[in-house]
């Protein structure tokens, strides 16, 4: 499964030179940067940065983005703990237990549990990628337009399932989001909903909405308080604590190794991977937690098995991209740019002509974990700062910076716009125990459920039964009428035999 | 925000909310189907629609059914003082949100900073205002450095 020959290669291209790292630790900090910031996205960070990713030759400039990524994908989980908006869709999940956790005063044990885990996860992501590549590019190719709809819809369930006092209204939290999913043109080129207004034409600009119904929702409920940590001794920045969290994160290994590898395979399924596998993960670890009434309170198991799965899913969006040339998601998107710009193709072609390269990608990667480490603990003390900022002046800035961030995503008006109506559409959810996070993978997953059934539609010519022969889709269904129904009933039969 | 007894304890949040989601599902599946009643166009909206409008009218039921003995629990109680705050609080968003490109991103970023420190009870004029300059300064000088778009501005 190993070239030899190639792995050698690989490390000499790596390691007789400082030229590859030149960019890794300026990556590592963009990275943090922008997916700490409210409104930054990892990859419009790598979307700025691509063009100077041109003066460099391929290597260099794919490290550079991975770095940003990496970085990224920590520092999405860093603005998810301390203010419950989490950086990209990947870090949904880490804000369910984060943030309460930064409202309980532990917001430095928090933000160290999620480094520890962002790393674990990011190295055990590359090392499977850098096993089976190959094995794994091939199950993904696999992976039909109707496996696509149900692993998309099975995502959706467990989201809106989680909280098990409200089903419908996760439920209805969830399948709201697909609707608003319809907005603008369909694949068939039909306009909907639009009012004729060519704003609305590309539909709902999917984070400015996930800014509002995330951050701004939960910044309104804030106002009633005076800092995000109200207990003043609980609001000190300890190194001490920070380093303590990491290494406690290594004290669940089941829910490290489970998140890792649930991250990696889930990562590697184009358009759904990140997105889903943090969710999943959480879900999971709930299910088969002792306490899942914990969770949500500010359970350290909660933060472990999402930042473990999305920092994970990296490695597996990066199987999807060498292997098939698919992107995982916006930021692989970004890296699939880089790769034309420098006249490469992604492909099984690719990983048979150039396995020094590919090797030499994830050994980098694998390194960028060690940076990510020091990086992270050294920024993680100066964003802690926040808890020390009192909230009457938090929140008309971070609201303002949303405002900016999402003018930055598209350029005109309907950002700003897009932001204030889901942030009251939020407010309303939050403040009737509706799951924000359903209707965001919702918004999400939409565009790509549409698509993936008109195929099935169109493989199968529209009989029902196709879906019978498809194994892998079977287990999924399976998977989600577990999750959906016999679970939440079993949980209901439970707690009437405890009462 | 919550009406006692007379709906079954919804809470009028709740209910506003409610109606948001049948009124949006229905316009889009209205809108889809009249412009296209093809199967592949109604793929997704016709199922996910109609099930969003039958779920939110079952919880509409389920609380209009039930007994009208006390108004329905919200997450966070806040007191009529932090409700009207947060009120005013959105409404000043939603002029920012809707003003920057007409009075200028500096000049509505200043406003909305200041009105809302002012809501939420800061009131010393000097301490307002040197803050929501600073801020309007360092924010629309570094994202005009970063973002590739114009941004209309008056005076930075």
């Amino acid at each position: 499964m190993i070239d030899i020959t190639s792995l050698s290669d690989a490390m000499a291209m790596l390691f007789t030179s400082f030229g590859p790292w030149l960019y890794v630790v300026p990556g590592i900090l963009i990275g943090l940067f922008f997916g700490a910031v409210p409104g930054m996205q990892i990859s419009m960070a790598m979307a700025i940065f691509l063009p100077l990713s041109m003066l460099m030759d391929f290597l260099q400039a794919i490290l550079f983005l991975t770095a940003i990524f990496t970085g990224g994908a920590f520092g999405g989980g860093i603005s998810a703990i301390l203010m419950n908006i989490p950086g990209s869709s990947s870090a949904v999940a880490t804000a369910f237990d984060g943030y309460p956790m930064t409202r309980l005063g532990h917001h430095n044990r928090a933000l160290g549990l999620a480094l520890g885990a962002s790393a674990v996860g990011c190295l055990v992501g590359y090392m499977i990628l850098f096993f089976l590549i190959q094995p794994m590019s091939l199950a993904v190719l696999k992976l039909g337009p109707v496996e696509m709809v149900v692993i998309a819809l099975w995502g959706l369930t467990l989201i809106a399932t989680l909280r098990g006092k409200y089903i419908l209204r996760g439920l209805l939290a969830g399948s709201f989001g697909l609707v608003l999913s319809c907005f603008g043109f369909s694949l068939t080129g039909v306009q909907r909903g639009t009012f004729g207004s060519i704003y609305l034409m590309d539909g709902i600009s999917i984070v400015p909405a996930m800014i509002g119904l995330f951050a701004a929702s939960e910044l309104f409920n804030l106002t009633s308080s005076s800092y995000l940590v109200e207990d003043e001794d609980s609001r000190e920045i300890s190194l001490k604590s920070i380093c303590r969290g990491v290494l406690e994160s290594f004290k669940h290994p089941v829910v490290l190794v489970r998140g890792s590898l649930l991250g990696t395979l889930i990562g590697a399924v184009p358009g759904v991977g990140s997105s889903i596998a943090n969710i999943v993960s959480y879900s999971e670890t709930k299910r088969r937690s002792k306490n899942p009434e914990q969770f949500g309170q500010g359970e350290p198991a909660g933060v472990i098995a999402a930042e473990s799965a999305n920092s994970s899913s990296e490695g597996g969006a990066m199987a999807a991209l060498l292997a098939l040339g698919l992107p995982g998601g916006a930021a692989t998107a970004v890296m699939l740019a880089a790769f034309n710009m420098h006249n490469i193709t992604g492909g099984p072609r690719f990983i048979r002509d150039n396995t020094d390269i590919v090797y030499s990608i994830i050994i980098g990667n694998l390194v960028q974990v060690f940076l990510l480490l020091i990086l992270g603990v050294l920024f993680i003390r100066l964003l802690t700062n926040i808890v020390k900022v009192p909230l009457v002046y938090m929140i008309p800035s971070v609201l303002s910076l949303a405002t900016f961030g999402a003018y930055g995503i598209t350029g005109t008006l309907t950002g700003p716009l897009t932001v204030f109506v889901f942030a009251f559409l939020g407010w309303l959810m939050t403040r009737n125990n509706y799951p924000v996070a359903a209707t965001v993978i919702g918004l999400l997953l939409g565009g790509m459920m549409e698509g993936e059934l008109v195929r099935s539609m169109q493989i199968s010519g529209g009989q029902w039964g196709y879906v019978l022969h498809r194994p892998i889709a079977m287990v999924f269904l399976f998977l989600l009428v577990f999750c959906s129904v016999v679970q939440p009933l079993y949980q209901k039969f439970k707690r009437r035999q405890q009462v | 925000m919550s009406v006692k007894n007379r709906a079954g304890g919804i809470s009028l949040s709740h209910t506003v909310f409610l109606v948001i989601v049948i009124a949006t599902s229905s316009f889009l599946f209205w809108d889809s189907w009249r412009s296209s009643a093809k199967f592949q166009n109604l793929i997704l909206i016709a199922p996910m629609a109609t099930t969003s409008i039958l779920m939110a009218l079952a919880i509409l039921a389920s609380h209009l059914l039930q007994k009208p003995v006390q108004k329905e629990k919200t997450k966070k109680q806040q007191s009529p003082q932090d409700l009207k705050k947060i009120l005013l609080i959105i409404a000043s968003f939603g002029f920012y949100t809707g003003f920057l490109t007409v009075i200028g991103f500096d000049i509505a970023t200043f406003l909305f900073i200041s009105a809302t420190l002012w809501i939420q009870g800061k009131q010393k004029v000097i301490p307002l205002i040197l803050y929501a300059f600073l801020f309007t300064l360092i924010v629309v000088l570094v994202f005009k450095f970063l973002l590739p778009y114009p941004m209309k501005t008056v005076v930075f």
